[in-house]
């Protein structure tokens, strides 16, 4: 899913979860909710040049091996802080989302199978019309919320 | 005498005809509904979480016999198949791990024994199945 859709669940997971969010909290959830497409960037010129945004973009961080990581990781700052309970949950659904709008490869790097659910579009157009239209929503339900 | 073995066999044999039904959209289908089901458990509502929950297994056991009767079963449907169910436990989790940071490590421990999986012969921990009990369990008290 794209950067601003993970950004936008961030926010309403800030709303869903904080019974009195501050800008601290609302920045966390951003950062966790978003952190994983930070390996994007080094196959982002490739991206643009081929119109291509494919399987191979994601390094072993945006798959499960990350996840599992990434939980783990919150599971031992969740002692020191509480704000990981609600920070792991905008991480883990970001992996979430990812499986089941984009082609991946979960269990990369020991097997290389792509996962398809094949709830979305194939063609670069279905896939920006099937972003904007969750996108939206997702912004719609923001605005409700608030 | 009713005989429950009988008819999964004729359920089998009826889901083996050439039915237009994506397997992998139906483990993509377990996944949505288990937001339901997060929500149910989240509201305490335990019928209606066993009722989903019970949906969402049915559909879990129902792509393997459409893949395997539509002849198209493959270790790509198998990667698809644990992915599903390892983003389902994750969603399906999320209210009980709100009460409890320890939880979070359920569902961690099946994704790295996943990853075991992946590379030889070993068993999954069947936490929904488990959590279907406990959900059986809370609605009789």
């Amino acid at each position: 899913m794209n950067l601003i859709f993970h950004i936008l669940l961030g926010i309403l997971l800030t709303i869903l979860l904080f019974s009195k969010p501050t800008i601290i909290n609302y920045l966390l959830m951003i950062i966790a909710s978003s952190i994983t497409d930070i390996d994007h960037i080094k196959f982002f010129t490739k991206a643009v040049k081929t119109k291509k945004f494919e399987v191979e973009s994601r390094t072993r961080f945006h798959e499960l091996y990350g996840l599992l990581i990434g939980l783990l990781t919150l599971f031992l700052l969740s002692f020191l802080s509480e704000i990981a309970v609600p920070l792991s949950i905008a991480f883990a659904f970001h992996y979430v989302f990812d499986y089941l709008t984009r082609p991946t490869r979960p269990f990369y790097p020991f097997k290389k199978e792509i996962c398809r659910f094949n709830l979305y579009p194939e063609s670069l157009k279905g896939i920006i019309f099937f972003d904007a239209i969750l996108t939206g929503g997702l912004i719609c339900i923001i605005l409700l919320m608030i | 005498m009713y005989n429950i073995i009988d008819d999964i066999k004729h359920f089998r044999k009826k889901a083996k005809m050439n039915l237009p039904i994506d397997p992998n959209k139906i483990s993509g289908i377990s996944v949505l509904l288990s937001f339901l089901l997060a929500y149910l458990i989240f509201k305490n509502m335990f019928i209606f979480s066993a009722l989903v929950l019970f949906i969402i297994l049915f559909l879990d056991f129902l792509d393997g016999v459409i893949a395997r009767g539509r002849k198209i079963d493959s270790y790509q449907g198998q990667i698809v198949d644990w992915t599903a169910d390892r983003m389902s436990e994750i969603i399906i989790f999320v209210p009980l791990f709100l009460q409890n940071a320890f939880i979070i490590l359920i569902p961690s421990l099946n994704i790295f024994v996943n990853f075991l999986v992946v590379k030889g012969k070993i068993w999954l921990i069947p936490l929904r199945h488990l959590l279907l009990i406990w959900l059986i369990y809370m609605v009789l008290i």
